[in-house]
């Protein structure tokens, strides 16, 4: 049985962006670059989907079961071939130059095809985040250039953003649990910077990453939240190394590892973030990268009903089709429902990106005014580089990031992204399990794929802040202050 | 309700658990084989597991479904995979018992294992969800044969004889039982169908291309089996609850033991009301599931004045309850609990299959009303 026969969803060939979300149909009269670009990046994502992940989904799957180490580089050279991994880029610069909604058309296809893969290649970016976030230029324009460098030569360039630590998981992500924190890993400082020692636990490419970005504190006497600080180095420096790859339930294809830092040195310059400012990075990005989660929780779900739609379409039952039962019609329905209300959310969480948080930055007037008079001779040179080190421009820039993306903002998104982060990935726990009640234990078989999504879904309800720790979140930023409790 | 000689047997039963799957079946897990499998069912053998149900009389404990339930309930609590291969193996005891005489002569003393030199291990293949995978009857030279395929059989590579069930009619009624096996010419097993749950059981295609059928090998008469399907449904129904509720409870114990261990947001989690709440409903799921599959199985013996007791209703309280206790489980451990060295993401993937085998809950919903009309 050929599972993918219907033309719906991923298999569809026409752009369906503005079919599943209409009001952007009147945003195109007035914005039609940005929305055609969308469109464009939604049926990129959907033929990568199509023709690079899903022909590789199970072996993947199965391989990494027996060894957890495994990565696929004929799939990694295809990916970078098409430009997925720097699609958000400036075009000049030798990527696509997405907005943020370029960025979630593409990976809602990329994460309804396989949320392991995709998570492989894409929470990569998490990483590059964590420069942008800061967004100090020197930093900035190094990771961008060597991202290109690596994409032209068509080498692995990988980042691994390093926050949970054994004994802190949730802790280490939330302002109020972070008070409370008991560390694994310190930051001592010496002489010209710091020596890092301790483990942090489930960090995703851990193994595989050339650079380490990770939140770790310097003062054991004092709450872990006045002393996180930000800490960058390469995974060549002397006393870093990777205990294990842990045997995942699912996202097999996303290696996680557990990381051991001895001695680690960090030079001075190489602190992100001061001691005491590193939770405030952390939410930043996790602002950014709930909303991503929510997404992925969402493309999980597509994943699963889609796979179902096509499984019900193809059996029969008693003289009809499967799908042609009242019951399986109402179920899809319903679930089809809670995607559609999901799908809005998602995408009005990226144009807010796009219009507040960092991805407006390049469009603001001094930003968009440099990429285009510089020539791209320029942009990709070692003299931008060291014209960015220049104190008084890299202080510039942040205090002009800082005020486009204020605390206020960061909050705001911070708990936007948490109703969206709980609502997606809840909803791919749920659609992948009623699915398989829709299919019976047929459905359960390996080839079909569908048992792999409802293993996948778990994990999602718990990465990114438990569901549990963004209910929090949420009810702290948007009632919280009303109450007067905080 | 529960007499001294169910005690002991579940004491038997917990301790060879603990002793011969708890210890090894991680490891296990990741890389299952058949002759583990076959070795625990030896195994099982010196404590009379195989037997249970079978009447004394051809070499069995003369047990009640019930004891049955309660002792896959223990086995799960250690490993949902091997309660899974006696609840098909008791399903089958159960439609030979439905057969004459001679029937259970020649097969019920091989079901118990009481004369055989290997493992005799059988299983029992019900009617199929769908029409591709339908097994018939027809002439040949003669002969009566059976062909087709059954697309997801337990204990497919284990099992020597197969109960299989057949709907002539298509109506869900003419259902005929005959026996199989395995040596029987034309009986082939396919490929296993890779659940990446209750793996120390693997779920395989069993192909019967034109197996002649004498009339020895129908249980009951041709077309006229639906009480047998029935009443080995009931049992089924009712050993797939108590291992649902097995394999849930071990879950939360771990999640329970954890929330006293992990410290988060300044103090253990199970200080935390959430985390309080989503244990209770656990345990309130568990205590009502369990009494639920105790009274199905207890049959006759208990007088409920208002409500009736099926099994099937206790399959479908108790696999749902145990799908959710699980995810909960899960989310209680954080990020350990979705890894494998702690057990319960193992647990998570058995009992989804547990959910679906027999019917999955909407359509057994379904059939209770159809069933009225």
């Amino acid at each position: 049985m050929d599972l993918f026969t219907l033309k719906y969803g991923l298999f569809s060939d026409k752009p369906d962006l503005l079919h599943n979300l209409p009001s952007l149909q009147k945003m195109k009269d007035r914005f039609p670059r940005y929305i055609k670009r969308a469109e464009r990046a939604q049926m990129m994502g959907r033929t990568i989907a199509r023709e690079v992940l899903l022909p590789k989904v199970l072996e993947l799957d199965t391989k990494c079961q027996k060894d957890p180490s495994y990565v696929d580089w004929e799939l990694f050279k295809e990916l970078n071939r098409r430009k997925a991994l720097t699609g958000f880029v400036p075009e000049k610069m030798g990527g696509l130059g997405w907005s943020a909604l370029d960025c979630f058309a593409f990976i809602e296809e990329s994460f309804a095809a396989c949320v392991g893969i995709s998570a492989w290649y894409l929470f990569n970016l998490f990483g590059v985040a964590c420069a942008f976030v800061e967004f100090k230029p020197e930093i900035c324009i190094k990771i961008l250039q060597d991202m290109v460098k690596a994409q032209r030569e068509g080498k692995p360039l990988s980042f691994a953003w390093s926050i949970t630590e054994p004994s802190a998981g949730t802790d280490a992500e939330d302002p109020l649990a972070m008070a409370k924190m008991k560390p694994s890993a310190y930051a001592k400082k010496v002489s010209g910077g710091y020596l890092i020692n301790g483990r942090k636990q489930f960090i995703t490419n851990g193994d595989l990453a050339h650079f380490v970005v990770a939140t770790i504190c310097t003062d054991p006497t004092r709450p872990a939240v006045e002393s996180m600080g930000t800490f960058y180095f390469p995974t060549t420096t002397k006393g870093f190394s990777v205990e294990r790859l842990e045997h995942k339930c699912g996202h097999k294809a996303k290696h996680t590892a557990a990381l051991v830092f001895d001695d680690v040195f960090v030079p001075d310059a190489d602190v992100w973030e001061e001691p005491g400012r590193g939770m405030r990075h952390t939410r930043e990005i996790l602002s950014i990268t709930r909303g991503v989660v929510g997404m992925l929780g969402l493309g999980n779900a597509r994943g699963a009903l889609e796979r179902c739609i096509q499984f019900a379409s193809q059996k029969k039952v008693n003289g009809h089709r499967l799908i042609d039962e009242n019951w399986v019609q109402i179920a899809i329905a319903d679930m089809l429902k809670d995607i559609m209300i999901l799908r809005a959310k998602c995408y009005d969480f990226a144009i807010a990106l796009d219009k507040l948080h960092v991805f407006c930055i390049l469009e603001n007037i001094p930003a968009k005014a440099a990429l285009k008079v510089l020539p791209e001779s320029l942009l990709m040179s070692e003299s931008l580089q060291a014209l960015a080190k220049s104190p008084w421009l890299s202080k510039a820039v942040s205090r002009f990031k800082h005020s486009l993306v204020t605390d206020e903002t960061m909050e705001y998104f911070a708990s936007q992204g948490s109703a969206l982060k709980v609502a997606g990935t809840d909803l791919a726990m749920n659609v992948s399990s009623r699915v398989l009640d829709i299919t019976g234990i047929e459905g359960m078989a390996y080839r079909y794929g569908m048992e792999k999504i409802y293993r996948d879904a778990k994990a999602s309800q718990i990465y990114e802040g438990t569901n549990q720790a963004n209910r929090i979140d949420l009810f702290m930023q948007e009632i919280g202050e009303v109450i007067g409790s905080c | 309700m529960l007499t001294e000689d169910y005690k002991e047997i579940l004491d038997v039963s917990r301790k060879f658990a603990a002793k011969e799957i708890g210890q090894h079946i991680l490891d296990i897990d990741l890389e299952p084989s058949i002759e583990w499998t076959k070795a625990l069912w030896m195994k099982s053998r010196e404590v009379g597991f195989p037997g249970l149900v079978i009447p004394e009389s051809h070499g069995g404990f003369s047990q009640t479904g019930l004891c049955a339930a309660l002792v896959l309930d223990s086995l799960a609590s250690e490993c949902a995979g091997a309660a899974s291969i006696f609840a098909h193996h008791y399903a089958a005891c159960k439609c030979i018992m439905a057969g004459n005489t001679t029937q259970q002569k020649t097969y019920l003393p091989q079901f118990a294992n009481s004369n055989a030199e290997d493992a005799v291990i059988s299983t029992v293949v019900f009617l199929p969800s769908f029409e591709d995978n339908k097994l018939h009857f027809h002439e040949k030279k003669g002969r009566l044969v059976l062909s087709g395929k059954s697309e997801l059989t337990a204990n497919a590579f284990l099992a020597r004889y197969f109960c299989v069930f057949l709907d002539e009619g298509n109506q869900g009624k003419d259902i005929t039982c005959i026996v199989i096996d395995k040596n029987d010419p034309g009986v082939k097993i396919g490929d296993s169908a890779g659940f990446t749950g209750l793996k120390i059981n693997p779920f395989a295609p069993v192909i019967f291309d034109e197996v002649t059928i004498e009339r020895e090998r129908f249980i009951g008469e041709r077309g006229k089996g639906f009480e047998i399907m029935r009443s080995t449904e009931d049992l089924y129904h009712g050993l797939l609850a108590a291992s649902a509720m097995g394999a849930a409870r071990t879950a939360y114990r771990k999640a329970r033991a954890y929330a006293a261990e992990r410290y988060q947001y300044g103090t253990m989690i199970i200080n935390h009301q959430e985390i309080q709440r989503m244990l209770g409903a656990m345990l309130m799921k568990l205590g009502i599931g369990t009494s639920g599959y105790i009274q199905a199985m207890a049959g006759e013996s208990v007088e409920l004045p208002f409500a009736e007791a099926r099994s099937r209703f206790a399959k479908i309280f108790c696999t749902d309850s145990a799908v959710e206790i699980v995810i909960d489980a899960i989310q209680v451990h954080g990020g350990y609990g979705y890894m494998h060295d702690y057990g319960v993401e193992k647990i998570f993937r058995d009992v989804k299959v547990l959910h679906l085998l027999g019917g999955s809950s909407p359509r057994l919903h379904m059939q209770t009303i159809v069933e009225t009309m």
